[in-house]
């Protein structure tokens, strides 16, 4: 009986593929978005927690405390105040940790420039996969997803944007020599430029380099408090040059000149104590974030989110199925001729009920491995897609 | 007299089978082994190939009467079409399809409710042949309802509707 009505239950769902598909694939879908929620929830708890653990602490502006974690770790573009280099030097000078300058205030297209110091990348692990770190003001290396986005190699160029569609006459773009691309970590790296200092301060225009004034007398306009103004006939360089690196100066107080962040890294959880109560007064205008902190309380806020969400999902997946339970009952009473048949001709109720309920188990089933097939696809390519959208 | 509906008074025997006495079951599972039934609207699964709905009452059964059926199939002409979708084959081919259901388990009994209804002459005579033929050739009864006086002498017994009410 069994064989019986599994094969009149196969022959019809295979002789309306179009519907049966239909109906498997809706009820796929409300099934697998909550799955597929979860676990794409999960890789980015994963992917985020990480980095965030292994940022011991991060000083900042005072403001936003996840605005700071977000630009500092992740280089998301944050509305954030910057805090002068000085603090930089400060935190150095109290031998309680090492500090990492971070400068993310500039782009290359979309992709952000962040100007740094060599031990960034000893202390993310980053390592090249092609060519040689920065050595020259001007250079940058690029991060695995960005070099083959765009097919950036060590070699080509890279221009840096204007972060003000309106500043007209304000920093030019700068050239930049790629000179190295990182090899791929499934971090924010992948998607940044890496430039030194001294280069994140030539593209905000704290530095510049132009032809020598001195030598055309006649593109001086006048000398006043010490400073030669010239007009516009002197050439301002868009890229640095053996041949004219030497031209290139900088302007005003380095230890005024602003930074996104400085990752702090203590010596010891005595260190991680004492730094923590340097910053704490609120009168500061600037405070020492702890990221995972951060995250975890970012997370216990998603949470909240995430659960509210399943709670929707839920009622969609409850309506799905009251749709699918409706639309087979009425498929069931359109075919009361057909049932009726099978009864006459002798067919027991309970095969004909057996019938019915292999049918919806067929649909159900390929709903559900369709369901399935979408998690696992999710699950497997979790951590990329993550990675990609936090990139 | 197939056993469809239970009479208030009186019994239905069929052969030496009292219907009225069986249980529900069992008067399915006669029907199902003993009986074969063409309806007026031949009543085919659309989803079904012909063979299918030939084999359609054996897979319940688990009758094995496949190669019966086939030579069933080819001698009402339909043999050709066994693979064939019930839902893409014609009138005269359902109505063929729908006789060899009926008679593939070798029943003892076939009723055939208004089987030429809606045919031309010709074609009616060709179907009645065909189930004459076909009752003969498995020696079953045949019981045929029809409203077509003119079928009337071609059976050796029938009775009128009327003939009850009078």
């Amino acid at each position: 009986m069994i064989a019986a009505a599994l094969h009149l239950a196969r022959c019809y769902v295979a002789r309306h593929r179009a519907q049966s598909l239909l109906l498997a694939g809706a009820f796929a879908l409300v099934t697998a978005l909550p799955l597929c929620l979860r676990v794409l929830g999960q890789a980015v708890e994963t992917v985020m927690r990480a980095r965030a653990l292994s940022t011991p602490l991060v000083l900042g502006s005072r403001g936003s405390a996840l605005d700071l974690m977000l630009k500092a770790l992740y280089f998301k573009q944050q509305p954030l105040p910057s805090l002068p280099t000085r603090y930089l030097a400060e935190v150095r000078s109290t031998g309680l940790a090492a500090a990492i300058p971070i400068d993310a205030r500039f782009h290359a297209q979309g992709a952000p420039i962040i100007g740094t110091e060599i031990e960034y990348f000893s202390f993310r692990h980053l390592r090249l996969a092609e060519g040689r770190m920065m050595t020259r003001l001007g250079d940058c290396v690029v991060g695995a997803r960005l070099a083959q986005k765009r097919s950036l190699h060590p070699g080509s160029a890279l221009f840096s944007s204007q972060e003000q569609v309106f500043d007209f006459a304000g920093v030019y773009p700068l050239k930049m020599r790629i000179t190295g691309v990182l090899a791929p970590t499934g971090s924010a790296d992948d998607e940044a430029v890496f430039v030194d200092l001294k280069t994140s301060r030539l593209i905000s225009g704290a530095a510049h380099g132009h032809d020598d004034v001195a030598a055309q007398p006649e593109s001086v306009l006048k000398q006043e408090n010490g400073h030669t103004i010239a007009n516009a006939s002197v050439r301002m360089y868009q890229e640095v040059t053996d041949e004219n690196l030497s031209s290139f100066h900088f302007h005003g107080d380095e230890n005024e000149q602003p930074l996104s962040a400085i990752l702090i890294l203590p010596q010891d959880a005595k260190s991680e104590a004492l730094l923590a109560g340097r910053y704490l007064k609120e009168s500061l205008p600037v405070h020492l974030i702890c990221p995972s902190e951060v995250f975890e309380s970012l997370m216990s806020t998603l949470f909240q989110v995430e659960r509210l969400l399943f709670l929707v999902l839920g009622i969609t997946l409850a309506a799905a199925l009251a749709v699918s339970a409706l639309v087979f009952t009425l498929s069931f009473r359109l075919r009361g001729r057909e049932f009726q048949t099978l009864s006459d001709l002798g067919i027991s109720p309970a095969a004909l009920r057996l019938t019915k309920a292999l049918e919806i188990a067929l649909v159900s089933g390929a709903g559900l491995l369709m369901a399935g097939g979408l998690t696992a696809l999710a699950q497997l390519n979790a951590e990329a897609w993550v990675k990609w959208l936090l990139a | 007299m197939a056993g469809l509906l239970k009479p208030q008074r009186g019994s239905i025997c069929l052969g030496s089978t009292d219907l009225t006495a069986l249980s529900e079951a069992e008067c399915r599972a006669f029907r199902l082994r003993q009986v074969g039934l063409v309806f007026q609207d031949f009543a085919l699964l659309d989803y079904l190939t012909v063979g299918e709905n030939i084999l359609l009452p054996q897979r319940f059964t688990g009758l094995d009467c496949r190669h019966a059926a086939q030579d069933l199939a080819g001698h009402l002409e339909i043999g050709h079409l066994w693979q064939k979708p019930a839902a893409q084959i014609s009138q005269g081919e359902r109505q063929r399809v729908a006789i060899a259901r009926a008679l593939a388990h070798e029943p003892r009994f076939l009723f055939a409710d208004e089987p030429t209804a809606s045919l031309d002459a010709a074609r009616r005579d060709r179907v009645i042949d065909l189930l004459f033929e076909s009752a003969a050739r498995t020696s079953a009864c045949l019981v045929v309802v029809t409203h077509d006086a003119a079928l009337l002498p071609r059976f050796p017994q029938y009775a009128r509707v009327e003939d009850f009410a009078r």
